[in-house]
């Protein structure tokens, strides 16, 4: 795997995980159950995780970090999507066909922009 | 929307083998089959949650659990680990039963959320941890949740 393709993929997942803590509203909350059956207190989650985060985005590459930052603030599924059997889960496009399915180049969906992650 | 319908006979594991912390999340991450690579990025992950706070609940039950794009569906397993081992849980307990669940960030069908609260529902009920010792088949344990209906 392309390594800087590991920290985008660690940071979306740490992302995600960030959110959901920060979510009040849900039916299911991820911050109820961290607090109430893993006794973990959000806000302190919210600040370590925000920490990493912050770490991990200055081990980017800077023409890396210059995507990841345009991609991030305006596309709501994440700057790094999925790729599952050929489509493009940021916009739900097909990849084209002749692009090697491999993780081993940073790659990224040119209809959405989003760095993508192919998914076996 | 029940657990039983979320566990497979290969996601169960009665026997885990490792000693120590890392171990078992090691050989719990491997009940999925992901591509070796994958399988590292979900343990950093599910170390980085460790790092928030144990997962370990007490009672001996653990619940490591992770957002993660290394998994395309929420996946599931259990494992049960004897002797106990340290997890560093809620009650200073060592830990025996395992239970991993991760899932994409975008899930479509929102099941991660619903199946963590369910899991922990199981783990409340009081005589779980002495029917998770008492199973001798993933067969058993799957008959188990079936039972309890959750």
């Amino acid at each position: 795997m392309h390594p800087q393709l590991e920290i985008l993929l660690e940071l979306q997942d740490l992302k995600a995980q960030m959110l959901e803590m920060e979510k009040r509203d849900a039916e299911y909350s991820s911050r109820e159950i961290e607090e109430d059956v893993f006794r973990i207190s959000a806000e302190e989650a919210i600040v370590q995780l925000d920490t990493k985060i912050q770490e991990m985005e200055a081990g980017l590459d800077p023409d890396v970090a210059a995507r990841y930052r345009l991609v991030s603030g305006r596309r709501p599924r994440g700057s790094v999507v999925p790729v599952v059997d050929g489509i493009c889960y940021g916009c739900f496009v097909a990849m084209p066909t002749a692009m090697t399915r491999s993780n081993e180049t940073l790659r990224w969906c040119e209809g959405c922009g989003s760095f993508v992650y192919f998914v076996d | 929307m029940e657990l039983r319908e979320f566990f497979s006979e290969d996601s169960i594991k009665l026997d885990l083998a490792g000693k120590a912390k890392d171990d078992v999340l090691k050989e719990l991450i491997g009940l999925f089959n992901l591509p070796e690579k994958s399988e590292g990025i979900l343990f950093k992950m599910l170390k980085r949650r460790e790092n928030l706070g144990s997962t370990g609940i007490g009672r001996g039950i653990a619940i490591p659990h992770c957002r993660s794009l290394v998994v395309n569906r929420l996946r599931v397993a259990f494992g049960r680990k004897a002797p106990p081992i340290d997890f560093k849980a809620i009650d200073d307990k060592p830990v025996s039963y395992f239970f991993l669940i991760v899932a994409p960030p975008l899930e479509v069908s929102n099941q991660y959320l619903p199946v963590l609260g369910k899991i922990a529902q199981l783990c409340r009920e009081s005589d779980v941890p002495e029917r998770l010792r008492a199973i001798e088949t993933p067969a058993q344990f799957l008959e188990l949740l079936s039972e309890k209906q959750v």
